[in-house]
């Protein structure tokens, strides 16, 4: 595996971690306030842990079988992806 | 109404968990999801897709060198342990043909009939049909993964996606919000 199939792979499951804490401070938030907003946040963080299991087995498990010249590419959506969800997840805690 | 919304937002703000405590439950729940599913798909064998083939038709009207389109499709590639058998079926209403341009395979389909090779050694295998040679065709054959990527490769077929829970929990909460959100709007 390349280093950027790694890569890809060690951020899709470090986001799946992080969807995985905004959906629950979703939930939390559903809970009290039943903000139709915050049930699109929920729809949005769960698409995006499916998004980021697929990426996780393409590039981890399947690699041998899709062209390695799109790693990189893989990696450069999986690293802003994080660096987008940490901006969120700063401005939800 | 704003200023209940802001202290309601306050409220809860107050009685979130610290963030590293909420990943840790998330890393948790993440990883007692995913590791025996990853154990697990470890021991599994993959018998259904070994036995996986890859279809070619002989195209309704091949004999006519106009047509276009004989083997359909008429270039595949396939992966030994994967789907390394191909089956040509003639759908056409005269015989024909597939011929490999080495030799080592040959057969002749009348109407309706069918023909099945299995490919193990990987290459680049041309063929054509003897009776009408305007019609051609290759197939690309893969070796199979090799064991050292990963320990589920072993068995030469495509690994079992092994974040089924993950992503059963992400539907779920799709689907639940979904219909909150829904019923939240009905209800105006």
């Amino acid at each position: 595996m390349d280093v950027y199939a790694t890569a890809a792979t060690g951020m899709s499951l470090v986001n799946i971690v992080l969807l995985g804490g905004l959906l629950y401070l979703y939930a939390r938030m559903v809970s009290k306030t039943h903000a139709g907003y915050t049930y699109g946040l929920m729809i949005f963080s769960g698409l995006l842990v499916a998004q980021n299991s697929g990426m996780a087995y393409l590039c981890g498990f399947l690699n041998e079988y899709y062209n390695w010249q799109l790693s990189p590419y893989f990696a450069a959506v999986a690293v802003l992806e994080f660096g987008g969800l940490l901006v969120l997840l700063r401005i939800t805690v | 109404m704003a200023a209940r919304n802001k202290a309601a937002s306050v409220r809860i703000k107050r009685r979130l968990p610290p963030p590293l405590v909420i990943v840790l439950i998330a890393s948790l729940a993440a990883l007692s999801v995913a590791i025996p599913a990853a154990i697990a798909q470890g021991t599994t064998t993959v018998g259904t897709i070994n036995t996986g083939v890859a279809n070619v038709s002989i195209v309704s009207g091949a004999q006519n060198p106009n047509n276009g389109v004989f083997y359909s499709p008429a270039s595949i590639t396939v992966v030994i342990g994967v789907n390394n058998t191909v089956v040509w079926t003639n759908h056409d209403t005269t015989n024909h043909t597939v011929v490999a341009v080495d030799n080592s395979y040959s057969d002749t389909l009348a109407p309706g009939q069918t023909f099945t090779h299995t490919y193990t050694t990987a290459g680049v295998y041309n063929y054509h049909c003897t009776i009408h040679t305007f019609m051609m065709g290759s197939v690309k054959v893969l070796a199979a993964p090799s064991s050292s990527t990963t320990s589920t490769s072993s068995s030469g077929g495509i690994p079992e996606f092994p974040f089924e829970g993950v992503v059963v929990i992400a539907v779920t909460a799709v689907v639940l919000a979904s219909y909150l959100l829904v019923r939240q709007t009905r209800r105006g």
